[in-house]
């Protein structure tokens, strides 16, 4: 299927896997037959897309019609890109090895704030011009979904449509809307017009936005018929929904080479720093029977040797002792191995850390997210020290040598204490193993300490809050680093100023779509990898626009003022996070949702009962 | 306990699957095929499967093969019929077969080289300079070596290493027939002597394809 001009590339670049495709369980359809070419595009490498669950669901979901065909797209590291450009070949599609501008849809997942110039070098490689309003034919039309589309103002200039919420029904509307449209040979506008009346369909060039004197944003107002709000979409029951019974098996190894099957969406929790913990509300579980099944399949069909049960809090899962035992009675068998990430220091409990025992170790992670206790009531992480310490000698107990605990700096309130803190803390964890009396002789321990700086998010209760700027971060760093005095402690830290960038673009609005036009021409790609990032450039553009990225990270914002991304609705009243913010000033913190419903409206989204906010 | 013999192809764009990511694919592949294999004893048991003779990456092969362990009583016709459909795209499977041969016993390989020239007269051209090169013994490539942990080039005389050379010229296409040392102590891929006698020649092929035909033992015997 690869043409000789790809071959001949081929033999020059690093990892020629990464663009052939022919993987097993990658899907060929005869591009005659169908109505709809979709290319899903992954904005960064091979290896870290195909390990993306997002994209595995919805390329399952769109090849099961027999109407379209959907195929896969990364982006071609710098060595092959440089190739490309040299002999004109076109980004393509790895099943068909076809131009991607000839396709239907192309759909940009977007995860990561910093793989936005990815999607503009992307599509320039693929001959298409990167303004939304320069692309003039019906087709392809350019899509973006993902959890950073909650404020897609950024890229508004760049995409004709985002998906706020869960793909999995919108995708195939979308997907028989196009198709009617094809057939009728309409123009793009009236197909946009249509799609904007769907549940969970955002047009940006259909939103005017006008700004005050001051720089933010005054009012927004929708043309062209489209909603006040945008509504995300939510899919009700997650045991009937779709999922994938089989996933690509790539060749070349991707981050993660596993079974992933998800056991809820939604979180309990609250954690006032946490997106995802909001956007993805309500609570929805699947059932340990239909887990264990779709774990079954997709084993089966692709070979894997682990399973990776995902969710943002795995121990909160309800069935989570019925699932593995159901789990257990086929997976020792078959020498399959579980793995359980994200678990909770507070319900770690001995039967789970039992049972995970028996299968291979894999690395136990505690989020612990602030140094004290004051901190992490302000933050709502409801957890204790305790309670950390107690889930380390348990680990400890049952043959663990390491743990790894997750901490942010730069939280709102966070003073020096609460940054050393984080090095007693770590200090204690370690000393839990030297008082384990059982614990294997003439080993030590590794403690380590992943180090985050935060970043304000829309749609969380610090949205309004002013991200600590490059030098603040720097000098808690060096304070953190400066109070480990034990060298079983090691830090991993975010470079400041990807995390200063991170926080420019979550809660930016569409002017800075200029910034990253500029970025791109300027040679910026692959933002979030060490090696190819260039933040001199970034302040250039900045620079050539006459932007100060400071006024989106480093400004505190007062609870009136308008948001970029006011005109979304993940279900969730601005209202109830400014009360959430109070309650963080004051450092009160509020129960999970199982211990107390606290009126975050969310369930209303799927038609369920809410306590209305007083 | 016995051991058995896969063929298969490895053909199209499967021809870009480096040697360790076909190890991982094959073990996948015999995980779903639900065979009972010998497994590892280790810390991280795993299909014990073991190949008499990588693969360079970005050359075809009608005839690959690997061997597995597998328990009593599984037939070579049941490994057969469960791997078939297990196979991933261009590793398309031949039969299974106890071994007949032991790897120790690899000693050439034989291959099939396709040029793409731009004209007739340039694949003319190559093929007279390939002939020249080859009658004259003298040709040398380039090869990856390691020098303790090092990784360096190292030069690899190929006079020794040529056998049955063969170049036909259709069109301006040239095909050349030829076997290479194969296996331990010097393995040549087809790739490296193109690359040596490019090295002296003013034009150049615009597209090149290398296929490995079979595997040969001392006298020129076919490996099985």
């Amino acid at each position: 299927m690869l043409s000789k001009e790809i071959e001949n590339i081929l033999q020059f670049v690093q990892k020629p896997g990464r663009y052939t495709g022919g993987e097993f369980n990658s899907i060929i359809k005869d591009k005659d037959k169908v109505d709809i070419r979709y290319a899903f595009c992954f904005p960064d490498t091979y290896e870290i897309g195909m390990s993306h669950l997002g994209m595995k669901i919805l390329y399952s979901l769109v090849n099961e019609r027999e109407d379209a065909w959907c195929e896969r797209v990364f982006a071609p590291w710098t060595d092959m890109e440089e190739e490309m450009r040299k002999n004109n070949i076109p980004l393509y599609a790895l099943e068909s090895s076809d131009p991607v501008k000839d396709f239907d849809l192309i759909g940009f997942t977007m995860q990561y704030e910093l793989s936005y110039t990815n999607v503009l070098n992307m599509l320039d490689l693929a001959g298409l011009p990167v303004y939304a309003k320069d692309r003039k034919d019906l087709t392809p039309i350019v899509v973006a979904g993902g959890s950073c589309v909650c404020n897609a103002e950024p890229i508004a200039d760049f995409v004709d449509i985002t998906l706020p919420g869960e793909g999995e029904e919108v995708t195939n509307e979308l997907i028989d809307l196009l198709k009617i449209h094809k057939q009728k040979g309409s123009t793009k506008e009236e197909f946009l017009k249509e799609a904007a009346k769907i549940e969970g369909v955002y047009v940006p060039a259909f939103y005017n936005v006008s700004y005050n004197e001051d720089g933010t944003i005054k009012e927004v107002k929708p043309t062209n018929g489209a909603p006040e709000k945008v509504k995300k979409r939510v899919v009700k029951n997650l045991d009937t929904m779709f999922a994938p019974k089989e996933f690509i098996v790539p060749f070349i190894e991707p981050v993660h080479d596993r079974t992933v099957v998800e056991i809820f969406r939604g979180c309990i929790r609250g954690c006032r720093f946490c997106q995802a913990g909001f956007l993805y509300r309500p609570i929805r579980e699947k059932s340990p029977e239909v887990v264990n099944e779709q774990c079954k399949a997709i084993c089966k069909n692709t070979g894997y040797e682990e399973i990776s049960l995902c969710s943002l809090s795995t121990s909160d899962y309800t069935g989570l002792e019925d699932l593995l035992e159901k789990l257990f009675d086929w997976t020792l068998d078959e020498k399959i191995n579980i793995s359980l990430p994200s678990l909770r220091a507070d319900n770690f409990s001995s039967s789970i850390a039992e049972k995970l025992a028996k299968i291979r170790k894999s690395g136990l992670t505690f989020a612990a997210e602030a140094g004290t206790q004051r901190l992490r009531d302000v933050i709502n992480k409801n957890v204790t020290e305790e309670e950390i310490l107690s889930s380390s000698r348990k680990a400890f107990m049952k043959g663990w040598t390491g743990v790894k605990l997750y901490f942010m700096i730069g939280l709102p309130t966070e003073t020096d204490e609460d940054v050393t803190a984080i090095a007693d803390l770590s200090q204690n964890v370690v000393n839990e193993f030297y008082n384990n009396p059982d614990k294997p002789k003439g080993r030590g321990v590794n403690v380590n300490i992943s180090v985050a700086s935060f970043v304000p998010k829309p749609f969380t209760p610090f949205q309004w809050e002013a991200q600590d700027d490059i030098k603040t971060i720097e000098y808690k760093q060096e304070l953190l680093k400066n109070s480990v005095k034990t060298k079983k402690i090691n830090i991993g830290w975010n470079d400041p100023k990807m995390s200063f960038l991170e926080g420019v673009f979550a809660r930016g609005d569409r002017r800075l779509s200029q910034v990253i036009y500029n970025a791109y021409k300027l040679g910026c790609k692959f933002d979030s990898w060490d090696d190819q990032f260039d933040f001199d450039k970034w302040m250039q553009a900045f620079e050539q626009v006459g932007l100060d990225p400071a006024f989106y990270a480093n400004r505190k914002r007062s609870f009136d003022e308008v948001f970029p991304w006011d005109h979304m609705d993940y279900g969730i009243p601005k209202k109830f996070f400014e009360k959430e913010n109070k309650k963080a000033y004051e450092g009160v913190t509020t129960p999970n949702c199982r211990e107390k419903c606290n009126g975050c409206s969310a369930n209303k989204l799927c038609g369920g009962e809410c306590h209305e906010l007083a | 306990m016995n051991s058995l013999r896969i063929w298969f192809k490895k053909v199209g764009r499967a021809k870009y699957i480096s040697h360790l990511d076909l190890m991982r694919s094959m073990t996948k592949a015999i995980k779903r095929s639900g065979l009972k294999v010998w497994y590892t004893e280790g810390f991280n048991p795993h299909a014990y499967i073991t190949f008499p003779l990588p693969l360079s990456l970005g050359i075809e092969s009608e005839s690959e093969c690997v061997d597995i362990r597998v328990e009593d009583g599984v037939t070579a016709w049941e490994v057969k019929e469960r791997m078939f459909d297990q196979m991933p795209e261009g590793l398309d499977l031949i039969s299974v077969e106890e071994p007949f041969c032991n790897a120790k016993e690899i000693r050439y390989g034989r291959y099939v080289i396709t040029l793409d020239f731009e004209n007739g007269n340039q694949a003319e051209e190559f093929a007279s300079l390939s002939q020249k090169l080859v009658d004259e013994k003298n040709l040398v490539c380039e090869k990856k070596g390691k020098k303790g942990h090092k990784k360096v080039m190292k030069e690899v005389p190929l006079g020794e290493h040529i056998f049955n050379f063969k170049a036909e010229v259709k069109d301006n296409v040239l095909v050349i027939n030829v076997d290479l040392s194969a296996g331990n102590p010097v393995n040549i891929a087809p790739n490296l002597l193109i690359g040596a006698i490019e090295k002296q020649s003013e034009t150049l092929p615009i597209y090149k394809k290398y296929e490995k035909k079979c595997l040969l033992t001392e006298n020129f015997g076919i490996f099985r």
